[in-house]
């Protein structure tokens, strides 16, 4: 009962406005283009539905007997190409020659991706992990899958702009609660009461719940987005893909890859609601707690937003730094655990402090 | 209203810890930024060549500049330099802006009323551009083949983050003082004192003060820290239109046009200057927006959804081919903060007019600052409830 | 003088004050009403916190909203929540209000120390306010209000909170500062204002009920108030005013038109007249 009432408290039709609000403006600022522009350009265009037609014939990998298979449209494409380019007709949308450059591209792609220069990662200076990875993906032939450039590009850079957006909302829907409750004096009613200084277990499990509510929300109404982009039909296509000059650490395929940007979502959205939680006890008006947010939100969201960059691939960021793989995911348990611990440590001091009047500090 | 006054509201916020706290971080962030874009995108060793090199070669780029650095001493450094700096062309000799405005217009397919505007400004570039010619700007030497590394970081990166902190400090500083009564139940008995609702004014002016304040720290620690990085003692009279200064765009590479000459230090001054009516500005909204939401929190969210608003609108507007919209948008405080690095520039297809960032900057400051008054004004004749 | 000329307050569709007029000169006045009648808005329109919706407000004969400032200079105001700077000592604060009460330095200085003795607490005056009990607090209060020796004081609900002893201190001082100035002394505590206030305002349904001397006042319920026991049967209606323990056990104090059986009058004191003129009807 005092839980949904804390809930309550918390979910205000104003804020839910806000919030919207927020969505709206920052997903037009950075999730439109990847919703609208997808596949961008060409021959991307091309090459995602040559990946698609390849996927419903030959399955998630290309075998060498399948590329031959798959060469065959090539001349003829080639021929009409040159008969266009002779006429010097202009180019139009869904272009022959778009086609064929796409479909040469793939195939070349496909012939070198077992050569060393054809990654960007000079081997030079690979770490000596690195070195073993790359080793293994080509001992194993591990690169035979089917996965287009543009979606794995094309995720990253939707879902890092959703980790920022989500970091932000936990942050303006949670900061305020206990601040609230201070600024109003409410606090002297709550520690006097029955419950005690036990209401503070309460809000904190309120705002947990609340970061829940606003990640299954979020993830919703984003995920409803993305999946009109219809790149869930590579669900199953392996990440170590020929056709992306990227090497990753995990054999996932690309379903398994969102499930992981996804986790980290989660983890960096309950860590922020820890610390929203801490912030907001030690907070004795809103201009500090809003001092507090905007470092808070830069931190944490640029945390995000770097750890789904290129997640798990030798070129993200975080893996460039510290040559650790999967330190992405670690980044997000971190972030999470140190939210838990500032919420816990703000939750002790409260409830053992002898004068509420004090701060936490 | 009195100084003591003025002197009680400053207090009110310099009592507030966190605003030292974020203050300190943000010289901590500034810092790491200079470090981070030394330690990855300048070449500091070239930079320190170029330096002790100009002492003797001179800082004008031409034969005799090329004679006398061949008779120094071979390094990989020297060669470097030796082939940026051979054989360069007056790059403002030929130059006809008015095609620079003609690949805006194509490229953004500008319609007709719209591009005639575009047209006319960069025939009013033509001018200065002649001058560029005549007194050789093309050829000053600024930091080499380093130059745009060096002007990215100062005026790009450094100086919109230092504006951008400063002026979200100057509204926060203003929502936080506008609420400050409210916030501790002293409406009643400050309201209805002789100076009454005219205390508002006395936080204006301390909101403003602090705001000014915030900058010129901010500014001034960060440059010190820069100018303590890379030394800049030999290149303050470089033309900052030199050849090695440039702007990357969608219609390609082009030359940093000022609408009049400036040499580093006097841009660097002019931005600054400009940087602080920025951060006024930004303090008045915070004003307006202080006046109109007693509660701080439901002021700041205001205050982030004005931001972001005025960040979508240009591209907003663009998509929607409403080009009039569009670039009446580009003078709102933010959009101006946004295209600060080309401040003083011709500023391509974000403006129409000579000066876009100065008129901008002092239309905002007439803007706000009526609608500063006319809320004050109104809050004058208006209930407190308390 | 302050004249209030047929002030009305409307929020939105709601009537706070209707029609009101009163005339106030130097003395103290109460204001007596139960809660939600009007008192802390007429006394909010008086400070120029609000404005009316009809009417004006008159000092000197000119409206004080025209003389603004000028108005506000004679004025000193304890509201009833009376808010303050934590972490200012009441020296700070005090500076502080006279700076906003337009007094310089030289002269803000002996008139704080002044008060500070008046109201008992230069001990405390370099303390910061955060520890103070709730009395303190109010006695800043009244201090602030009389910074500029306010020709005009508005106090609201100013003894909540304070303890008997606090209560008398305050109440001589009021006293003593309404020799040559306007008092006006909200409350519903009516033993506060019994013995100082030289004229009760009664406000009723938002309107203005009366304003009379407390002497008049209770010369309204005069031969109508009897102290019955509890176990009596009263065959007349009255209206009871309220119960309390003598030594012959539970006593009723009620207002009955016509004596009862075998009982004489009591002389009937201001809190019988807010009792009668606010409570509810009585039974048989």
């Amino acid at each position: 009962m005092l839980l949904c009432m804390e809930l309550k408290k918390i979910w205000k039709p104003k804020i839910l406005f806000v919030i919207v609000l927020i969505g709206l403006l920052f997903g037009y600022l950075g999730l439109e283009f990847s919703l609208k522009y997808f596949p961008n350009g060409h021959p991307q265009k091309e090459q995602y539905q040559l990946m698609l037609e390849w996927t419903e014939k030959y399955g998630i990998t290309m075998e060498e007997e399948e590329r031959l298979a798959a060469e065959e449209p090539l001349a003829l494409l080639k021929e009409q190409a040159r008969v266009l380019e002779k006429r010097d007709a202009p180019i139009g949308e869904d272009d022959v020659r778009y086609q064929a450059e796409a479909l040469e591209g793939a195939l070349f792609a496909y012939d070198i991706r077992y050569q060393y220069y054809y990654y960007d990662v000079n081997l030079e200076n690979c770490t000596f992990a690195q070195q073993k990875r790359l080793r293994t993906l080509y001992d194993e032939k591990k690169l035979d899958g089917l996965l287009p450039y543009e979606i794995m590009e094309n995720a990253q850079q939707y879902w890092r702009w959703g980790a920022m957006l989500l970091v932000l909302n936990v942050l303006v829907l949670l900061a305020p609660v206990i601040t609230r409750d201070t600024l109003t004096d409410m606090k002297r009613l709550q520690y006097t009461s029955r419950q005690g200084r036990n209401i503070l277990r309460t809000q904190a499990c309120a705002m947990l719940l609340s970061a829940g509510g606003i990640v299954v929300l979020e993830l919703l109404v984003l995920g409803w987005l993305y999946a009109g982009l219809g790149t869930w039909r590579f669900w199953k296509n392996p990440i170590n893909s020929f056709f992306y000059g990227e090497a990753y650490w995990f054999d996932l395929n690309f379903g398994q890859y969102l499930l992981f940007i996804l986790l980290i979502m989660v983890l960096y959205a309950g860590g922020t609601a820890g610390i929203a939680f801490f912030i907001s006890c030690s907070s004795k008006n809103y201009i500090s707690l809003v001092l507090k947010m905007i470092p808070i939100f830069f931190f944490v969201g640029m945390l995000a937003d770097v750890s789904i960059e290129g997640l798990f691939s030798f070129s993200n960021p975080l893996n460039r730094l510290t040559g650790i793989a999967g330190i992405e995911v670690w980044c997000g348990i971190l972030v999470f655990l140190v939210g838990m611990v500032l919420g816990g440590l703000a939750y002790r001091r409260l409830t053992k402090m002898r004068d509420f009047t004090e701060g936490i500090f | 209203m009195t100084l003591y006054i003025v002197k009680c509201e400053l207090k009110k916020i310099a009592s507030l810890p966190m605003l030292w706290i974020f203050l300190s971080l943000c010289l901590i962030l500034n810092a790491g930024i200079i470090e981070g874009y030394r330690y990855s995108n300048v070449d500091e060793s070239f930079f320190s060549y170029v330096k002790e090199t100009a002492a003797i070669t001179g800082t004008e780029l031409g034969g005799e500049f090329s004679e006398r650095l061949a008779g120094l001493k071979d390094s990989e450094e020297k060669r470097r330099l030796y082939e940026e700096t051979y054989g360069v062309k007056n790059i403002y000799e030929d130059l006809k802006v008015v095609d620079l405005g003609q690949a805006y217009i194509s490229v953004y397919a500008l319609p007709d009323r719209w591009a005639a505007l575009m047209r006319n400004k960069y025939q009013c570039l033509q001018p200065m551009v002649d001058e560029l010619a005549r007194s050789n700007a093309g050829f000053s030497l600024y930091a080499a083949g380093e130059t745009k590394n060096l002007h990215d970081l100062l005026f790009s990166i450094l100086f919109r983050t230092i504006t951008g902190e400063a002026c979200v400090l100057a509204a926060l500083c203003m929502i936080f003082l506008y609420g400050y009564e409210y916030q501790n139940k002293t409406e009643a008995i400050i309201y209805t004192s002789y100076t009454g609702r005219n205390i508002q004014h006395g936080k204006l002016a301390a909101g403003l003060l602090m705001g000014c304040f915030s900058y010129s720290l901010i500014a001034g620690i960060t440059l010190l820290i820069y100018l303590g990085v890379f030394d800049y003692s030999w290149i303050w009279s470089s033309n900052v239109s030199g050849i090695f200064n440039y702007v990357e765009e969608i219609i390609g590479i082009k030359p940093f046009l000022t609408w009049i000459p400036f040499t580093l230090w006097e841009y660097l001054l002019v931005m600054l200057g400009l940087g602080l009516m920025l951060t006024l500005i930004f303090g008045l909204i915070g004003a307006v927006i202080g006046r109109l939401c007693k509660n701080s929190y439901i002021g700041a969210i205001s205050f982030l959804l004005l931001a972001l608003a005025m960040m979508t609108a240009p591209y907003f507007l663009a998509e929607k081919d409403l080009w009039g919209g569009y670039f009446v948008s580009q003078f709102l405080p933010v959009c101006l903060w946004l295209n600060s690095s080309v401040w003083l520039t011709d500023m391509g297809i974000i403006s129409l007019i000579p000066f876009h960032e100065t008129i901008g900057l002092f239309g905002n400051v007439i803007i706000w600052g009526i609608l500063t008054a006319v809320s004050s004004w109104h809050f004058s004749g208006k209930d407190v409830l308390l | 003088m302050l004249s209030v000329e047929h002030v009305t307050k409307k929020y939105g569709s709601y009537l706070a004050l209707e029609d009101i007029t009163l005339e106030f000169e130097n003395g103290v006045y109460g204001l007596l009403a139960p809660n939600g009648a009007g008192k802390t808005t007429l006394l909010n329109m008086l400070t120029t916190l609000l404005l009316p919706t009809k009417g004006e407000i008159l000092w000197e004969g000119t409206d004080i909203g025209a003389l603004e400032k000028q108005y506000r200079n004679i004025l000193g105001y304890l509201p009833q929540h009376f808010g303050y700077y934590r972490d200012n000592t009441p020296r700070q604060f005090l500076r502080y209000l006279a700076a906003l009460k337009g007094m310089d330095g030289k002269t803000a200085a002996p008139r704080i120390q002044e008060l500070l003795k008046l109201v008992a607490l230069s001990d405390v005056a370099d303390k910061k306010m955060k520890k103070f009990s709730g009395g303190m607090l109010q006695r800043v209060g009244i201090a602030q209000a009389m910074l500029n020796d306010p020709k005009l004081l508005i106090l609201d609900e100013p003894t909540a909170g304070l303890d008997p002893r606090e209560r008398v201190r305050f109440r001589n001082l009021i006293h003593s500062l309404s020799q040559n100035r306007i008092v006006i002394l909200s409350t519903h505590i009516v033993s506060d204002i019994e013995t100082i206030a030289g004229k009760i305002i009664l406000l009723k349904n938002h309107e203005l009920y009366c304003c009379k001397s407390p002497g008049e006042l209770c010369n309204m319920l005069a031969g109508r108030v009897f102290e019955v026991p509890a176990d009596r049967k009263l065959s007349k209606p009255y209206q009871l005013l309220g119960e309390h323990q003598t030594e012959a056990g539970t006593a009723l104090r009620i207002v009955c038109e016509t004596p009862p059986d075998g009982f004489s009058p009591v002389a009937p004191n201001l809190e019988d007249v807010f009792l009668y003129v606010y409570g509810d009807e009585g039974g048989e």
